[in-house]
């Protein structure tokens, strides 16, 4: 299966690589003209006589300069090149530009006295010049003059910062991210005021270009992690990047794999706690959902809000969470198993009750549980991106498939109807949503084993699981630890959440350096002197 | 073959506590109640003292060369050819373990649990999983072993808080009816099939992380691996009552047949079956390993992945006509099994460690 796979790969790729040789570009970046007249020319062209391209000519000085500011309309704030470059350079030119210029001192002077925008910088060959026109900055070419000068005037319209819509709290935050990257790191960085915070910026995707941040603190985060994270990011040669899961699918261990290897989330808060765990976030300019590596397994299972409510709840809620999860995984096929091959390990009076229920219904359980199962998983695909209008009929529809309606008609018992119910409730529970999908690919795999050789089969996959999750590994860190290489001290972060007081380290499997993130003694003294 | 995985302290005692219990937790009360009557769980303690004595002389032999397997150091005291024709035995010996395991796996199957399945099913599809266990490598059993401690604790005690309320004294008294001889006899076979196939542990420590504290990790493993087993051998005796306990096959299985809560929780012998598939499945990984690794060693490769699903076929096709039937394998057990393994797990051990250690002397002579 995976060399056919990677046939195919070895195959797409030697083509491309062709393709490729073919309409590589020289890496020369071409100078500016001379003349402004030529340069506008040249960037008309370039641009294909795109209609948001604004070139706004005006005559410079009093040697009546020729001088343009371009900018691609929609990405930029207008009232900033109204009022801090247009406006300096046309009317309040005389009164500094009164003597002569001299060639060099041009670009001195005008960033010096006259240009008041806070970020600029001088750009001298095309390549770098559409970068920045691009991404929305500001150009001013003065004719000539070989360079130009760079002024930042972004703005775009932003969602802002609104409640994430993926992942919902009851207490905590209620920030989530945003498309703008800048806005991204801004929420990051407000949370962490430590000179130790690293945010590295590199491009991706040949086309689009697409703005990729890489931050961790500095001391905490695993250095060869952090290596790996660059290298593995600096390997991808693709034309876009569109959303973080493309960087996902990259960047992640191993491919075949149902299980996710990189933590999303659109909340910041949780971001800020993986990073204080020595985790690393990867920001991508045009998408909400931040990735967070290492991701281990036993991360999908914990909820920000753990860490806000009270431990004895967080910690049941946990174990609500891990029960969830077999029983999302297991409860079909073990009904399967034991109707079809261990009737006599259900109790008596329930086994009579089963019975009966099963008189009318014309299939074999596991036709029944297929039936079921696919309906529901139809029913999902369908309710998730459908207009909100439609959605309510979708949802009455669905409790008559899968509800008393279909039991009344005879095609399925009603005890079915209970097992999809709970095994639809209870894939929806995990606080992250990708780990609900190996959930609903693995319980087809375990009706079928069930089905061919009963619990014995179920057992057999476990174990198949077991070890295939435990030689799982993400950015190097073993997948199931602390479960899967034990560790003691992580225990009270794993399962069971202690109280804060006594989570004085960082877990070992992902903050390898500077462990201690609590003085336990500190606030000792003030609690004794209280109850005195 | 460099053992390059390596696994900690606290996963070879895991390994070592599920090897030690593997098959005997669900047969072995059955033939200590042969012998020793009510007084089985004495047998059993027995067994694991002397089983302990056995695992301090093979970790003295791993401590002779503690970076080479057992059928390399075979080589290098006996020489190379007749060091290549004991390992050949050896491999041999594995195989044919491991294809018992497997038939055991397939008889419980076929006679307690899904009658009309045949047993070849449960064979191709019990070895297939073994299969990956092995080609995934060491590493990644011994963390999955981890992961199946924890259910396997959980499961047992379960087990044993379930049938805390039908203990009879009355079954295991009056202590020591027959004297102390058919005690010691009944133990024999717990010995020979727990204690005396530990010598396996040969060819896996050398994955050992740290090589000094091999035998504490061994003893402890031993140890609580034998407590498991007496007191699954005690809840035999004392629930079912002697008798009973001898004639069923599976009486560690028969015993969970008994719970009965408020009747309610009845029937949870599928939890003692998963113990059971747990333990002898980490067994029946370790025995093939083992294989791999001598098959490797002897015949000087440098992977042995390539080899894993061919000797899997071998020891399906084995574990089909290994025994004919369960009266042959009750009468190879009783008669054959028992000097088998020691001439492996003794008479071998034994003349390779004296030449050892008299090598070892020679070389100190020589030096001084």
């Amino acid at each position: 299966m995976r060399s056919i796979f990677k046939k195919i790969n070895e195959k797409i790729i030697n083509n491309h690589s062709e393709n490729a040789s073919q309409n590589n570009v020289s890496n020369n970046p071409q100078p500016l003209h001379f003349s402004i007249n030529q340069n506008i020319i040249e960037m008309r062209n370039t641009l294909g006589n795109s209609s948001d391209l604004s070139i706004r000519e005006f005559l410079l000085g009093k040697n009546n300069l020729k001088a343009a500011v371009i900018y691609i309309d929609g990405l930029v704030n207008k009232d900033f090149i109204q009022n801090y470059i247009l406006k300096p350079l046309i009317i309040e030119k005389d009164e500094i530009l009164q003597d002569d210029i001299y060639e060099q001192d041009l670009f001195v002077l005008l960033l010096n006295r006259v240009l008041t925008i806070g970020e600029t910088r001088e750009v001298s060959d095309f390549e770098k010049l559409y970068e920045s026109l691009l991404s929305g900055e500001t150009i001013l070419l003065i004719d000539q003059q070989v360079k130009g000068i760079v002024a930042s005037t972004k703005g775009w319209r932003d969602r802002g910062v609104e409640e994430p819509t993926t992942s919902n709290v009851v207490r905590g935050s209620k920030e989530g991210f945003s498309e703008t990257l800048r806005t991204n790191t801004a929420l990051i960085r407000r949370r962490i005021k430590d000179t130790h915070l690293r945010i590295d910026t590199k491009q991706i995707g040949k086309v689009t270009k697409t703005d990729v941040a890489i931050l961790y603190v500095e001391g905490i985060a695993d250095e060869k992690v952090i290596k790996e994270v660059h290298i593995r990011l600096d390997s991808i040669n693709i034309d876009g990047i569109l959303e973080s899961g493309y960087l996902e699918e990259f960047i992640q261990d191993k491919t075949y794999t149902p299980f996710p290897t990189v933590y999303y989330s659109e909340r910041p808060d949780e971001i800020v706690g993986g990073i204080l765990e020595g985790r690393i976030a990867i920001i991508i300019d045009g998408t909400p959902f931040v990735l967070l590596v290492p991701a281990l397994f036993i991360h999908f299972f914990q909820s920000a809000e753990d860490y806000y409510q009270r431990f004895d709840i967080s910690t049941l809620v946990r174990i609500l969470r891990f029960l969830a999860f077999f029983m999302a995984l297991l409860i079909p096929s073990i009904y399967i198993a034991l109707t079809s091959y261990h009737q006599e390990m259900i109790p008596t009076t329930l086994l009579i009750s089963l019975g009966g229920q099963r008189e009318g219904v014309p299939f074999p359980a596991i036709v029944e549980v297929l039936l079921m199962e696919i309906n529901f998983e139809i029913l999902r695909e369908a309710g998730l991106r459908m207009p909100k209008a439609v959605g309510s009929a979708i949802s009455i529809v669905g409790a008559l498939v899968i509800g008393e309606a279909a039991v009344q008609a005879g095609l399925v018992s009603a005890a079915m109807v209970i097992v999809v119910s709970i095994t639809a409730i209870s894939s929806f529970i995990f606080p992250s949503y990708n780990m609900s999908f190996p959930v609903r690919i693995l319980r087809f795999i375990f009706i079928g084993l069930a089905s061919i050789l009963g619990l014995f089969g179920i057992c057999l996959g476990l174990f198949l699981l077991t070890f295939h999750l435990c030689s799982l590994r993400s950015f190097g860190v073993p997948y199931m630890s602390p479960l899967g290489p034990f560790d003691l001290e992580d225990q009270k972060d794993t399962v069971f959440r202690f109280p804060h007081q006594y989570l004085f380290k960082r877990p070992h499997s992902t903050g390898k350096k500077n462990v201690t993130r609590l003085a336990p003694e500190k606030d000792k003294g003030l609690r004794e002197e209280e109850t005195r | 073959m460099k053992q390059i995985q390596k696994i900690n302290a606290r996963q070879m005692t895991i390994f070592v506590i599920f090897y030690f219990i593997g098959s005997t937790i669900l047969i072995t009360p059955a033939t200590l109640a042969a012998g020793g009557k009510q007084d089985a769980w004495i047998s059993a303690i027995i067994g694991v003292i002397v089983s302990l004595f056995f695992v301090w002389f093979y970790t003295s032999i791993a401590k002779l060369n503690p970076e080479k397997n057992f059928i390399e150091y075979l080589e290098i005291v006996l020489g190379k050819w007749v060091g290549k024709f004991v390992s050949m035995l050896y491999i041999l010996f594995f195989i044919l373990s491991a294809a018992g395991s497997v038939w055991i796996i397939g008889d419980f199957m076929t006679t307690q649990v899904m009658p009309a399945t045949p047993a070849v099913v449960f064979h191709i599809a019990f070895t297939m999983v073994v299969i990956f266990g092995v080609r995934w490598g060491i590493e990644v059993l011994a963390r999955s072993a981890e992961i199946f401690f924890f259910w396997f604790i959980v499961l047992l005690l379960f087990f044993i808080l379930f049938l805390l309320a039908d203990i009879k004294v009355e079954n295991i008294t009056p202590i020591f009816e027959n004297g102390f001889h058919p005690i010691v006899q009944a133990s024999l076979y717990f010995i020979s099939i727990s204690g005396v196939t530990m010598f396996t542990f040969l060819l896996i420590l050398p994955s050992a992380r740290n090589a000094q504290s091999i035998r504490k990790t061994m003893m402890i493993g031993t140890f609580f691996g034998g407590m498991v087993l007496v007191v699954i051998t005690f809840l035999c005796i004392s629930v079912l009552g002697p008798t009973l306990t001898e004639y069923n096959v599976y009486p560690t299985y028969a015993l969970a047949k008994k719970v009965n809560l408020g009747n309610f929780l009845e029937r949870i012998e599928v939890i003692i079956a998963g113990i059971f598939m747990v333990t002898i499945f980490i067994k029946t990984t370790l025995y093939f390993y083992a294989i791999m690794i001598s098959l490797a060693q002897t015949f000087r490769l440098k992977d042995y992945r390539p080899l894993v699903f061919p000797v899997g076929m071998w020891i399906v096709i084995l574990s089909l006509v290994i025994y004919p039937s369960s009266v042959y394998a009750e009468n190879w057990n009783s008669n054959v099994w028992i000097p088998f393994v020691f001439t492996f797990g003794f008479v071998f051990p034994i003349i390779v460690w004296g030449i050892g250690k008299w090598k070892a002397r020679k070389r100190k002579e020589v030096r001084n």
